[in-house]
């Protein structure tokens, strides 16, 4: 091929396109733009429903898992255990009391009256263990009646 | 001059909420030719630079508001292009499995089905010297021979310094001449 100055003599690129390529190329692009727009402005609204959704969950969450002005349940059952254990420690006493009061009126007990003052003593004791089973009972107070149950029948006997 | 005052315009309009579609519409009617041809002097199948076409179109819609005016309007589009292009070349090349001479193969064997293109022999000849070039030096040739852009705007352009670019541009033009003086 004989020598040309194609820096001179410039070769065109004679690359060529469909007949009215760059209409359908406007088109196309306008119309994947106005696509992309549609779905953009789904995604804003999906975004705002995502957002707002978030937001009532955290809200009905603080509403309904944050302490309110009562104690916790935990807290709350400690507080009435603790009640009911001083409510049967001065009932409990208060027998013991009756108990000893007969104890020292009686000072030649017979067999029957024992057996009574031991009766109403284990009707005590019954209900102190119903009271530590139902969980209403503190255990160092049970235990302190444990050892105040057997001195007085150790006293009833001896 | 007039080129300027038309990008402004289109800036202008763009930048409005209202008016942004009708901004970017004058810059597709404005632009779309060179983007194409930009397109198809890199990636060669009309096909491929119709689909690259579009998604440099696409980006810029979507990136036009980051454009700070460092340069003109058109260099920033065809930066885009270029970037484009080479992307979609190393992605095909990637998919293909295909290294640099295997690609320029692939290329010119369907440079050779192409419909759309010249049947002109000189023509058909410099555009497979030209697509033997490597990728980058290509696009400093095509930029260079047929856009006749100055080194300056293409430095900016391709983050590359004008003696890197005269280089590149001597080399692919020693490369072409060779070529069409051997057939």
């Amino acid at each position: 091929m004989p020598i040309i100055d194609f820096e001179k003599d410039k070769i065109v690129d004679g690359y060529k396109v469909p007949d009215g390529y760059f209409n359908y190329l406007e088109e196309t692009v306008l119309q994947r733009i106005s696509v992309e727009k549609r779905r953009r402005k789904r995604n804003r609204i999906t975004l705002w429903i995502s957002s707002t959704a978030a937001c009532v969950i955290v809200l009905l969450g603080l509403v309904f898992f944050l302490p309110n002005e009562e104690p916790p349940v935990a807290l709350h059952n400690a507080n009435e255990t603790e009640t009911h254990s001083t409510e049967t420690m001065d009932a409990f006493f208060s027998e013991i009391e009756k108990i000893e009061e007969k104890l020292l009126a009686y000072n030649a007990i017979s067999e029957q009256q024992t057996r009574q003052i031991a009766q109403d003593l284990e009707k005590q004791v019954t209900a102190i263990e119903e009271m530590m089973d139902a969980g209403k009972m503190r255990d160092e107070d049970y235990q302190m009646l444990d050892y105040y149950v057997e001195e007085t029948m150790y006293d009833i006997y001896y | 001059m007039l080129t300027k005052a038309e990008d402004s315009r289109i800036l202008s309009l763009f930048s409005n909420e209202k008016t942004k579609e009708e901004g970017y519409k004058l810059l597709v009617e404005k632009y779309k030719t060179d983007i194409y041809y930009a397109v198809r002097r890199v990636v060669v199948s009309h096909e491929d630079a119709n689909d690259v076409s579009q998604n440099v179109l696409i980006k810029i819609w979507r990136h036009l508001n980051q454009f700070r005016g460092d340069s003109s309007l058109r260099t920033w589009i065809l930066r885009i292009c270029m970037n484009e292009s080479l992307t979609f070349i190393d992605r095909r090349k990637k998919l293909l499995n295909l290294y640099d001479d295997d690609y320029a193969t692939y290329t010119l064997k369907t440079a050779a089905e192409e419909r759309y293109i010249s049947s002109d022999k000189i023509e058909r000849l410099l555009q497979e010297a030209i697509i033997r070039l490597p990728e980058k030096q290509r696009i400093v040739f095509t930029l260079r021979y047929y856009d006749e852009m100055p080194y300056e705007e293409m430095s900016k352009m391709l983050d590359t310094s004008v003696g890197a670019l005269k280089a590149s541009y001597h080399f692919a033009m020693k490369k072409v001449e060779e070529f069409l003086s051997k057939h």
